[in-house]
């Protein structure tokens, strides 16, 4: 029962009353999908100046728009002459939750929270709900995003559909010759729900390390994984995973899609579990 | 009074462990770029070495494509060290010492020093202290990683035939130094980088009259700029047909030009954009409130 109220009360107070976490996405999610609409837009143009027909129009679903959201970029090939331009839109949705689930706990340690603690005697407790207020956040954030890209589908009138259109994508992100795949297979929707995996267990990541370090390094150094997973395209960097382009079934020698959700999984507990034991030592009573 | 007040505050912005640390991060992920820089450099040497004792020349034709101002860290942007220091660069200049008023208003600090000093004058030297924190936090680094480049690597005056080695164009913002005088124009980047990032560190504090979380604060200005790249790419260069200009700072601020070219009137604009900005957030803000 404690455990319970203590959840709904970080529910209360890091959700429902932090506006933040479902306008940012929305606004991102927004831009996004403008931005894939525009490309499809002029491609069609592009399509009927030279074909000079109606009949070869290309048309954005549901699923193309989360690709276009998580893809990410191409493996990056450090050469003369080809600078490394990173995904902007892949950054932003994945280090803007960072930043919005950043403070909540460590505000809450210091002030209310701090209450809390003292009454209910439970620091395992706290720290189990405050990963599941992290969890839902993240949940209703890319949640949000979902929604917008599905509001997306239905106004071009292509429903909501798992289908991926590999050719759109390849072109989108400018997939380099050697790295397509040449089979048929379409492409599952789950790659599209990896990357959500991969951000919860980054969240939790960042949560734990802020019991370690102060929260703005946390940060800093979830920003420096992300940038380096854009630029080495390496199973040992948790970004690629969290990159729908650079899978096995999309490109070639792309990483796997099983190692990723292992990786997630293990990172989730690991997180949690070390979180538990650092906070049960924790000196709360240290004011920054 | 106001010398004592600028003295004490630059004092906290620069003579702390943080910014030591700020600036140490800065200079390792330079040695990023510096490495894979050097190592490619030695390559090319070696290659020389070993056509010369195959093909007898007394003289390299391509001297000039490999120099000192295409092979530090400002010049290029391949190596995973350029990459990070121009993506990380927003949190590394804020780090030092934005966060410094949103704590002092917390505990109580700018409460005293008002009464003693007057409000302009600790708002006046607050600016002056973030400006130079942030400002130094920036360049030091990419000082450190010029200086070392320029060990290993010959300063060869740039040549306009090797264009394609550098870069750098005819429309490139200070091109014309580029090609005469090398060093001026890494001088000249370098000021605009000290001062752009001085304006950013001092967003914090911009930042700080709407938020009262200084974590939020000093990360603000990396947001803000992220959320400013993001829209340019998503509205603003939609045509692979058009040549842009770049309007990102996140781009600009390298000595090269990564996404397109930008300009003095856009580099301008964006300076004192961010300067009216603090400014009117301040004044307007901060007349307005008590300190008390």
């Amino acid at each position: 029962m404690k455990y319970i109220k203590m959840v709904w009360f970080d529910i209360r107070r890091g959700i429902l009353r932090n506006p933040i976490l479902f306008v940012v996405p929305v606004i991102v999610a927004f831009i996004a999908c403008c931005d894939l609409n525009n490309r499809i837009v002029a491609q069609n143009e592009w399509i009927a100046y030279e074909s000079n027909s109606c009949e070869t129009q290309i048309k954005g679903g549901f699923a193309d728009y989360m690709m276009y959201i998580y893809g990410g970029m191409d493996k990056y090939v450090p050469e003369s002459g080809n600078y490394f331009i990173f995904p902007i839109r892949w950054m932003v949705v994945f280090l803007m939750i960072s930043f919005i689930t950043l403070s909540y706990p460590y505000k809450d340690m210091q002030g209310f929270g701090r209450q809390i603690l003292i009454r209910t005697r439970g620091r395992t407790i706290w720290w189990l709900s405050k990963c599941i207020w992290n969890i839902f956040s993240v949940l209703i954030y890319h949640s949000v995003i979902f929604g917008i890209a599905a509001l997306f589908g239905i106004a071009v009138g292509s429903g909501i559909t798992g289908k991926i259109n590999k050719d759109l994508q390849y072109e989108v992100f400018q997939i380099a010759g050697d790295s397509l795949l040449s089979d048929d297979m379409s492409w599952p929707f789950v790659i599209i729900l990896l990357p959500v995996l991969i951000s919860l267990s980054i969240n939790l990541l960042q949560m734990t390390l802020s019991l370690f370090i102060k929260p703005i390094f946390s940060f800093l150094i979830a920003a420096f994984l992300m940038i380096s997973s854009a630029y080495f395209t390496s199973p040992y960097l948790i970004g690629n995973y969290a990159m729908s382009m650079r899978y096995d079934m999309v490109i070639e020698d792309g990483v796997s899609v099983t190692a990723g959700l292992v990786v997630a999984f293990v990172l989730m507990i690991l997180s949690v579990g070390t979180g538990m034991i650092r906070f049960r030592r924790y000196d709360i009573c240290n004011e920054d | 009074m106001l010398w004592n007040n600028i003295k004490i505050e630059c004092k906290k912005a620069v003579g702390t462990r943080l910014f030591l640390f700020v600036v140490l991060t800065g200079c390792i992920i330079t040695m990023f770029s510096l490495v894979p820089c050097v190592q490619s450099y030695n390559r090319y040497i070696t290659s020389l070495k070993y056509l010369s004792e195959k093909i007898t020349y007394t003289r390299n034709p391509m001297m000039p494509s490999q120099t000192l101002f295409n092979y530090w860290i400002g010049s290029e942007a391949i190596t995973p060290g350029s990459t990070n220091y121009f993506f990380l660069f927003p949190i590394l200049v804020s780090l030092p010492y934005g966060w410094s008023y949103c704590m002092e208003r917390r505990s109580g600090y700018i409460q005293n020093v008002v009464v003693r000093t007057g409000k302009w004058r600790y708002y006046f030297s607050k600016y002056i202290a973030l400006f130079l924190s942030g400002g130094l936090a920036m360049v030091i680094p990419l000082l450190f990683n010029f200086l070392l480049t320029a060990m290993f690597v010959p300063a060869i005056t740039p040549d306009p035939y090797f264009i394609t080695s550098y870069g750098i164009i005819s429309s490139s913002f200070l091109s014309e130094f580029f090609y005469t005088r090398p060093f001026l124009y890494v001088f000249l980047y370098l000021m605009v980088d000290f001062i752009y990032c001085g304006l950013i560190a001092c967003l914090c504090a911009a930042f700080a009259a709407f938020v009262k979380n200084h974590v939020m604060v000093v990360l603000l200005p990396f947001i803000a700029l992220l959320g400013f790249h993001y829209f340019c790419y998503s509205f603003v260069y939609t045509s692979s047909d058009v040549v842009y200009t770049e309007l990102s700072p996140m781009n600009f601020l390298r000595a090269v030009p990564a996404g397109y070219d930008t300009n003095g009137f856009v580099v301008f604009t964006g300076a004192v954009f961010l300067l009216l900005f603090i400014l009117i957030s301040t004044v307007v803000r901060e007349v307005a409130n008590e300190v008390y």
